[in-house]
């Protein structure tokens, strides 16, 4: 089938960008064998000295990718924005296609995905963290899903390759259509979907029961508390985690609210900040200039980053992405409670509340400067650019807009990226010399 | 003057708010409002971005990830005395309606609050609104069942909703039915809907009593348009040019902007009334209806004999962009409708490689009906 | 119709005008210049020089179909018709087998899928600029300081090719830039470019869906390096026939005796 709905064209035995080392990950990725090595392999991990926090991130992975990949639990895929404590309280895993975008950037494989998708008249100019999502489910990168949620937010791609995937696969489908301007109305409007997309779940996927939502609800929070507690320490000046990596997790921020994971990782992590703050062996020591980072990054090449935290010793302080919008979750109120939550989403709804978000970050973290990654083909973020500046500047905060794409390398010019943000650099510095007069 | 920017926001609001209003049509964007949103966005959206004049308010819908950060352009840089927002469903469910109606409710309190007009002759002129305007899409239903029975050239079909869309713009307020002799059975503001119909009723004559070879197409092969926003007449120009009969547009100008009624018997609530009529009509591709938009154009294809769909996108348009690939996998499905991409700026129709590959897909059509013919012999 | 029936069929590209001289339906002869800034000038020097090799003169022609992006400027045709049709009928008559022909020209790149009767299935072509096409090569060949038409060998040198990633002729040249300064054999990064090109077709024939039968056209058919990137890509056999360059302007001229002779019949052609 292709996500319109019709068998996938094959010739040859292939759809484009199946090449033969996607086809051994198909078929490992199912194998019960290679999940119980990808776990001994973790434990020796933990035994050679890698971080706590790294070793529970990769096993929260694990272990949903085992529940998905292998059929033991219902796998849901779920659009970025989906609170996944519905997901998780219903006894499922999630999966985020956008998300598994990046994986499959970092690992090397989104050119394939990518390919796969063009194939399937997908335009290169719509957002590649989309197209590789969609890629990797028609090339089996990714598991089956049993049903597909989405909500309405942020962006229209989000939601629309999505069904598509839906269709491909000939799975349920819901979809939160999350009303844009707050009221009593758009919030009960919005409990009620959330409702009945938990009821539709429940009926339409076997092994799905609300019986869990209280314990995802329970993890979330324990999560929330320790994750607030980690925000807190990264205000500390030199910064006590390397933004670079920080985005990178983001994954796990989008992905694993409601997972037992989540709350282990914020934990470990936090304790790390701590150490790292008493220890006072900061990775980027030298600390000169601050920034806060809207949208993703390149998950495909650390370039950028090495050369902003290494050479120029630039901190990436926060990023808009982990910032924290929503209330403790309340177990007697699920859906409504849920629908808060959304609604809460800073980057939905008048620019004035993304403005906002983005205003605190810069007073609590003690931001020099803004970099937006004008993500290729992402309306919702690059729309606002032009407001971005005019707003920052009037606040004698520095803002580059800096073109690149996540997922699609092929957009991206590297050297050009690299000038900017080595000219962006030298705007601070001018200045903080200005400043010191 | 209001403009709106989206087919799913009702003229009868603010024609009922005694204000004129019509859809934002452009003929592109403007070089001095470039740098407000980024080259790689969708034509029309950057279009929409412009100094309006003191008194123009534009009315912005939840369309798309574009047309969002036009609402807050446009209201970040006061480029309007205000910009309303309207916050349309994707979905049509009873929910769904009864939250747009509510949302609709809201616009005219919003707009109300800005004409001095008392709120409680809103009413009765909304009622008159809706009857008005499901007069004049009658009137240009019937113009588009003219270009289907290929009496009439979709260029010119087209060009005379264009027409009707700026007389509405020019559309005088309604009076006041607390003036004295107001009665909504037999009002003046009735009557100047009449006048408007019969503006309109002679706009169509004068595009009807043109000579045939101007107004009627040639025998070419039938074909149907579809698309989210056709930007401007270029492109039905270039496919009538090239030999082709349109025979339907589905797009938000003109199809989904008339071709619907407003049922305001059946409902004490106007507001419900408009709501469910809005949301019920043919879904526009950002609507998640499941493959109803695939079934209603499989139905125009097959009512009209269309051997083939001519599917535009206007560049960066990312709803046209998912919206073609369910098409063209969609009609596949159902029974092989040949479907050609083609995606553009304005004036898209002017640019070679755009007649280019009509005049190929011409081709191409002409060779399968040839081989058709050949095998039946 | 008389036996001694000639038509042209010409291809007026962005890069080279092509023509083809048919005599009751059988190639004559051929011939190719630059294009020029006057097109309907250069395509007359084109019909002049064939019907010159042939001694013959304007009246002895019977039909002219002009095709390629040029086609509405040649006032000497009786018809205009698309280069996909064109391209989609020469490549059938050039090599009977072709189910899928990739056409890539000076300014953009086009693939045609044809069915059991030789017509056009369904065709894709480039969206924008000048990626992956004749000119993008050219620009990169003037970068490397080597020829278009040494591609093949130097693409048969690389050991394996230097990654490029972006067909965009700007981020491309950059990075083909950044890779000479890291000292990187230009004939790996020739290979690379090649690929580049390749990846970029894969996904139009794989729009409008691959056939076993894969034939080349166009200038850059002559590219031996890009034919050997798409064969290792497609895992298939491109035929390159002799007269790839030709394809668009003997499909033209086929077409065009068809059309004559149909003419004919009715009456209508002398």
């Amino acid at each position: 089938m292709t996500p319109g709905g019709i068998k996938t064209r094959k010739s040859h035995g292939e759809i484009a960008g199946e090449t033969r080392r996607i086809r051994i990950i198909q078929a490992l990725s199912r194998k019960n064998w290679v999940h119980n090595v990808a776990e001994l392999v973790i434990n020796r991990m933990e035994r050679q000295g890698w971080k706590p926090y790294q070793i529970d991130a990769i096993r929260c992975f694990a272990d949903d990718f085992r529940h998905g990949y292998l059929k033991e639990k219902p796998c849901i895929f779920t659009s970025a924005f989906v609170p996944n404590e519905l997901i998780y309280g219903l006894g499922g895993v999630p999966f985020l296609p956008e998300a598994a975008s990046g994986f499959a950037a970092s690992f090397g494989f989104a050119l394939e995905s990518l390919t796969a998708c063009e194939s399937l008249w997908y335009s290169p100019d719509l957002c590649s963290f989309h197209r590789a999502g969609v890629g990797a489910s028609v090339l089996k990168l990714a598991p089956k899903p049993a049903a597909v949620v989405v909500s309405s937010q942020l962006c229209d791609g989000g939601k629309r390759s999505l069904f598509q995937i839906s269709q491909y696969h000939d799975c349920p489908f819901y979809i939160l259509d999350v009303p844009y301007t707050h009221s009593a109305l758009a919030l009960d409007r919005l409990a009620k979907q959330i409702e009945e997309a938990a009821i539709g779940l429940e009926r339409d996927v076997p092994d799905l029961s609300r019986g869990h939502i209280d314990k995802a609800f329970a993890n979330s929070n324990v999560a929330r508390n320790c994750y607030l507690d980690l925000c807190k320490l990264r205000t500390n000046t030199p910064s006590p985690w390397r933004g670079s990596e920080a985005l990178n997790y983001v994954v796990l921020f989008l992905w694993a609210w409601g997972s037992p994971w989540l709350a282990k990782f914020y934990q470990s992590l936090r304790d790390h900040a701590e150490d790292i703050i008493k220890s006072g062996d900061y990775p980027v020591p030298n600390e000169q200039f601050r920034l806060a980072w809207l949208n993703l990054r390149p998950y495909y090449s650390p370039k950028l980053f090495n050369y902003l935290e290494d050479t120029h010793q630039v901190s990436v302080a926060f990023e808009e992405f982990s910032y924290m919008y929503w209330d403790p979750l309340d177990a007697g109120d699920p859906y409504m409670s849920l629908a808060k939550k959304i609604m809460a989403n800073p980057g939905w709804g008048p620019i004035e509340r993304r403005l906002d978000v983005i205003d605190k970050i810069v007073r609590e973290f003690s931001i020099d400067g803004v970099v937006q990654f004008a993500q290729w083909g992402c309306r919702q973020y690059n729309g606002a650019a032009s407001i971005l500046s005019d707003y920052l500047r009037k606040k004698g905060v520095p803002f580059l807009n800096l073109d690149g794409d996540g997922v699609d390398v092929r957009n991206s010019g590297e050297a050009q990226s690299i000038t900017r943000l080595g000219a962006f650099q030298e705007l601070l510095e001018s200045q903080k010399i200005k400043n010191s007069r | 003057m209001v403009y709106l920017a989206c087919s799913y926001i009702p003229y009868e609001i603010p024609l009922a708010a005694g204000m004129s209003a019509a859809r934002g049509i452009f003929e592109g964007p403007l070089s001095a409002m470039e740098g407000y949103l980024p080259r790689d966005f969708c034509p029309y959206a950057r279009a929409f971005i412009r100094q309006y004049g003191d008194n123009d308010v534009v009315a912005v819908a939840e369309s798309c990830d574009a047309m969002r950060r036009v609402y807050d352009v446009l209201k970040y840089w006061n480029l309007a005395r205000c910009a309303y927002f309207v916050d349309v469903p994707r979905t049509y469910d009873p929910e769904a309606v009864s939250f747009y109606a509510e949302e609709l409710r809201g616009f005219a309190s919003k707009l109300l609050d800005s004409v001095p007009l008392p709120c409680d002759s809103f009413p009765e002129r909304l009622e008159l609104a809706i009857k008005g305007m499901n007069r004049i899409r009658r009137e240009l239903s019937g113009v588009f069942d003219l270009v289907s029975e290929r009496q009439l050239l979709a260029t010119k079909a087209t060009q005379l909703a264009i027409s009707i869309n700026q007389l509405l713009a020019c559309f005088p307020s309604l009076p006041d039915p607390s003036d004295s002799g107001f009665s909504p059975k037999h009002s003046s503001a009735s009557g100047m809907f009449d006048n408007l119909i019969e503006e309109i009723k002679e706009l169509i004559n004068q595009a009807l009593s043109e000579p045939a070879h101007l107004r009627q197409r040639r025998s070419g092969i039938p074909v149907g348009v579809s698309g989210t926003c056709l930007l401007d007449l270029s492109l039905i120009e270039c496919i009538e040019n090239a030999g082709l009969d349109v025979v339907f547009i589905d797009s938000c100008l003109p199809s989904r902007t008339y071709a619907f009624y407003v049922d305001n018997e059946t409902t004490s609530d106007p507001f419900y009334a408009l709501a469910e009529a809005y949301l019920r009509k043919m879904p526009c591709p950002r609507m998640f209806r499941g493959k109803e938009r695939i079934r209603r154009l499989h139905e125009l294809a097959s009512d009209y004999d269309a051997q083939g769909l001519i599917y535009f996108a206007p560049k960066f348009c990312d709803q046209a962009y998912y919206d073609f690939i369910e098409i063209k996998h969609g009609l596949k499905s159902l029974g092989s409708l040949p479907v050609l991409f083609l995606e553009g700026q304005y004036g898209v129709g002017r640019a070679g490689q755009t007649l280019t590959r009509i005049a190929a897909f011409r081709e191409m059509l002409e060779g399968t009906q040839i081989l058709k013919a050949g095998k039946q012999q | 119709m008389r036996a001694d029936s000639y038509v042209v069929g010409i291809d007026v590209g962005s890069s080279a005008t092509k023509g083809v001289l048919l005599l009751d339906g059988q190639l004559v002869s051929t011939f190719m210049l630059p294009t020029g800034t006057d097109l309907n000038a250069t395509a007359g020097e084109c019909i002049e020089h064939l019907l010159q090799s042939e001694g013959l003169t304007e009246k002895d022609l019977m039909y002219i179909v002009s095709t390629g992006y040029g086609r509405a400027q040649v006032e000497a045709a009786d018809r205009t018709i698309t280069e996909i049709t064109c391209h989609g009928r020469g490549a059938k008559a050039l090599a009977p087998r072709a189910g899928l022909v990739i056409d890539i020209g000076g300014q953009d790149s086009k693939v045609i899928r044809l069915d059991e009767d030789g017509m056009v299935a369904d065709f894709v072509m480039n969206d924008k600029c000048a990626a992956g096409t004749g000119r993008f090569l050219e620009v990169m060949a003037d970068r490397l300081e080597t020829s278009l038409m040494d591609f093949g060998r130097m693409w048969r040198a690389a050991k394996k090719p230097a990654q490029i990633s972006s067909t965009c002729t700007v981020f491309a040249e950059s990075e083909v830039i950044s890779l000479l300064s890291g000292g990187m054999a230009p004939c790996a990064i020739i290979r690379g470019l090649c690929d580049a090109v390749a990846d970029r077709l894969l996904g139009m024939v794989h729009r409008v869906g691959l056939a076993p039968d894969v034939v080349m056209t166009g200038g850059v058919s002559k590219n031996a390096g890009v034919r050997l990137s798409l064969e290792k890509k497609l895992a298939l056999k491109v035929t390159v026939p002799d007269l790839s360059q030709f394809a668009g302007a003997y499909g033209g001229a086929i077409i065009g005796y068809e059309l004559a002779r149909r003419e004919y019949a009715q009456g209508g052609l002398r």
